[in-house]
């Protein structure tokens, strides 16, 4: 029979270690699944190896990959455009599903129809999504573009061939399947006020603008939060619909760090350097992560 | 890293080894024809003009080196071996793909299942695939990662197959194919795949369009800027279309470009040879053309090149050659019958163009290579190319398919496309290609949006090729 601590009875802890065995098997499967994986990555950065050497030794690189990400002027480049997807992307669909959640909030009749509508978009596959808007933007058989020149608008709008707007277009595309998400989870955390609160409020001569901001938005300040850890995770990272949309073009201009990374990979073949890469939007992603994390666990400041 | 010199490919060689099956086709108009001419002159989408001329030669052409286009069974029977095939997803090629291989089961009593994906995945499949337990007996391996499988000894070399009798028709062996796409599929002094899906780059024209305005033909690549101006905006038309999508045609159009000007992107050696004039004329001329093209060419893939022309959105269209069987399609097309066919070039007397093409090769793991090469040889066969050829506009690399006068009524631009071949560099099949066609295609991108110069956007190609190709 194994020893006890002092001061803590058999009982408890052979219940503490049955509990520690339980845990193995899942903490097995995330070492395999995701951190074992990760971990190879991280190694495989360190080698200058190529996709089309598979079956060759691979050259111990050292930090060489790493030191090529600071002088990669196509990483600035990705870098700078994926920033921009993301922070306009992840504000306007905050607005905008703040301000539908709160629609929704508010509805008496209808709600449940209404909530299934709005999260059609997200339910689609980002693929078929992409698919969609690339026949709505067609400049020359797209749905926008019949509607302008039946206003007289003729030649087109080049949405996803122009440098200006091109990207543009890409974060409309995911403003429309996302902005769901940000409903559905700040409309959770709006159901979750007391609602006592709401009427003591309207009891002392509050409007509806007035409980929507001084009532509503704090008490839905972690879902806020929330709804950013993963949009700003999920943008970061996007590939699929810059992938059948421009492909980073025209010219580069809407060359996210996810579709590089791919293409540095899959395209190019240069795997050691796409590993480095994977490494700094692991390293980034957490770091951003940790940052809305913290600011979670202190969300008392904002009440 | 380079493939070895063997198989880089200058133009020298490879025109040479293009005379037996294609170059006394290009002769068709100084034999006979009236209405087409070695200079680049026209066939028109009626096709009327190109089995007269083309078959006026095609005999002396094949004489002695091949017999003609005969349909045979598959060699060998195979019962109960099943196949599975790697290709891309596409009809009408893997609707006849799948024709065919239930015809090759049916001779053979074996079976081939197709697993066909996208295109843009089907590398990244394959490789894994590959890499790893196996799982596939024949792939459809694309020029660019050609190289790359062979290197890595993922493909199963042929030669033995390819000369023993007992496994082919009689009177066929790798003689029977154009060597010089044969050798495409050759690495390190073996045999690993054999070829079809030949095609290029030609430029097509709205010949209802060019009577209308009073204009000839385009000779040369000067006319068809000088067309596209005069015919832009007419008849609800742009004045040309072409791919500005970075998905490998932007490439291929550039490097018809620099083939017409006698340059190529490397020489034999494997170092780059591309000279920066010539690539900058190039750009210039895409550049000029962009500014007669409808909006979102810079969006453009082939297929919305070839729908925007088949739909009347443009007097004239530079694209690959299957593609532009849509513009003949009358479920797609709006305009039948009313294009004439061209190849593109500088200078009147130097049609060129790049040789397209795909590689059907047996994997090294595969349990089922007799039965695997006894598909390939009959799938490549004349016989069979010419019923591709008909469904999708793909050229065969038999010598044979070339006498199929039955095609050749079908294609109204093969003339075009044979011209084009003349002068003709093969599509790169370097593993560090996909990178450097990247770099052409955002130079050639950016060249377009005004943001960088012709001759910068040249410089840059330049650059990419030289560091890509150490030197």
């Amino acid at each position: 029979m194994a020893a006890t601590r002092p001061g803590v009875r058999p009982g408890r802890a052979s219940q503490r270690r049955l509990a520690i065995l339980m845990v193995v098997p899942a903490l097995w499967f995330v070492g395999a699944l995701i951190l074992g994986p990760l971990g190879y990555s991280a190694v495989l950065s360190l080698y200058k190896w190529s996709l089309t050497d598979i079956n060759q030794a691979k050259p111990f690189a050292g930090l060489a990959n790493y030191r090529k990400l600071i002088d990669d002027p196509q990483l600035m480049h990705a870098l700078q455009n994926t920033v921009v997807y993301v922070v306009a992307s992840v504000t306007v669909e905050l607005v905008i599903g703040f301000l539908v959640a709160l629609a929704l909030f508010q509805m008496t009749k209808g709600r449940r129809l209404a909530n299934s509508l709005v999260l059609l978009p997200m339910i689609v596959a980002p693929v078929i999504t992409a698919l969609l808007w690339r026949y709505i933007f067609d400049p020359q058989f797209g749905l926008v573009s019949q509607v302008l020149s039946s206003l007289g608008h003729q030649g087109g709008i080049d949405f996803l061939g122009g440098a200006h707007l091109a990207l543009p277009s890409l974060i409309i595309v995911d403003i429309w399947q996302w902005t769901p998400f940000v409903v559905l989870v700040l409309h959770a955390g709006m159901l979750s006020i007391p609602e006592e609160r709401i009427e003591a409020a309207k009891v002392d001569g509050a409007g509806h603008i007035r409980v929507a901001w001084s009532i509503i938005r704090p008490g839905v300040i972690p879902q806020v939060l929330l709804v950013l850890l993963f949009r700003t995770m999920d943008t970061y990272r996007i590939f699929d619909t810059v992938f059948v949309l421009t492909r980073g073009g025209p010219g580069g201009a809407t060359e996210t760090i996810g579709l590089y990374t791919y293409q540095t990979g899959f395209s190019f073949f240069d795997m050691g350097y796409a590993m480095a890469l994977s490494m700094f939007i692991l390293i980034t992603v957490l770091i951003i992560s940790s940052g809305y994390i913290h600011l979670l666990r202190r969300r008392e400041v904002f009440r | 890293m380079p493939r070895p010199d063997n198989h880089l490919h200058g133009p020298a060689p490879f025109i040479a080894s293009l005379a037996v099956g294609t170059l006394l086709l290009v002769g068709c108009g100084s034999s006979s024809s009236s209405s087409a001419s070695p200079t680049g002159a026209a066939t028109t989408g009626s096709g009327a003009s190109v089995p007269t001329s083309a078959a006026a030669v095609l005999p002396s052409a094949a004489a002695g080196s091949s017999s003609p286009a005969a349909a045979t069974n598959p060699i060998g029977s195979f019962s109960g071996q099943k196949l599975v095939l790697s290709r891309w997803a596409g009809d009408p090629w893997t609707a006849g793909q799948k024709t065919a291989a239930a015809e090759w089961g049916k001779d053979t009593s074996g079976s081939i299942s197709i697993d066909a994906i996208p295109y843009e995945n089907l590398h990244d499949k394959q490789a894994l695939t590959l890499a790893g337990a196996g799982g596939y007996d024949i792939i459809y391996v694309h020029p660019s990662w050609f190289g790359e499988f062979a290197k890595a000894g993922y493909l199963a070399p042929i030669d033995s197959d390819l000369s023993d009798a007992s496994k082919n028709p009689p009177g066929f062996s790798a003689a029977s194919y154009l060597p010089s796409v044969l050798s495409q599929g050759a690495y390190n002094g073996k045999q690993y795949c054999l070829p079809d899906f030949v095609s290029t780059v030609v430029l097509a024209y709205r010949t209802d369009l060019f009577t209308a305005a009073g204009l000839q033909p385009p000779k040369t690549l000067d006319d068809v800027v000088a067309d596209a101006a005069k015919l832009n905006g007419k008849n609800g038309a742009s004045g040309i279309i072409l791919p500005g999508k970075a998905t490998g045609a932007v490439s291929d159009v550039m490097g018809s470009l620099i083939t017409a000007q006698g340059n190529w992107w490397y020489g034999p050696t494997g170092k780059t040879t591309l000279d920066v004039a010539a690539a900058t004329k190039a750009v210039t001329f895409y550049t000029s053309a962009a500014k007669y093209a409808p909006t979102g060419l810079l969006n453009d893939s082939v297929d919305e090149v070839s729908l925007a022309a088949a739909q009347g959105k443009a007097a004239m269209a530079i694209s690959t050659t299957p593609s532009l069987q849509a513009l003949e399609d009358p479920s797609k097309s709006s305009t039948v019958g009313k294009w004439g066919y061209v190849p593109l070039a500088f200078t009147a007397d130097k049609p060129a163009g790049e040789l397209i093409y795909w590689n059907w090769c047996i994997s090294a793991k595969s349990s089922h290579k007799d039965a695997a090469y006894s598909f390939l040889q009959w799938y490549t066969s004349g016989a069979q190319q010419a019923k591709v050829a008909i469904a999708a506009a793909t050229a065969g690399a038999t010598k044979d398919f070339y006498t199929n006068t039955t095609v050749l009524a079908k294609l109204p631009f093969l003339t075009a496309m044979n011209q084009a071949l003349t002068h003709a560099n093969p599509q790169p099949s370097l593993p560090t290609w996909p990178k450097i066609q990247n770099d052409i295609e955002t130079a050639v991108q950016n060249a377009i949006l005004g943001k960088i110069t012709p001759a910068a956007a040249a410089a840059k190609m330049k650059t990419s090729l030289s560091s890509n190709l150490g030197g």
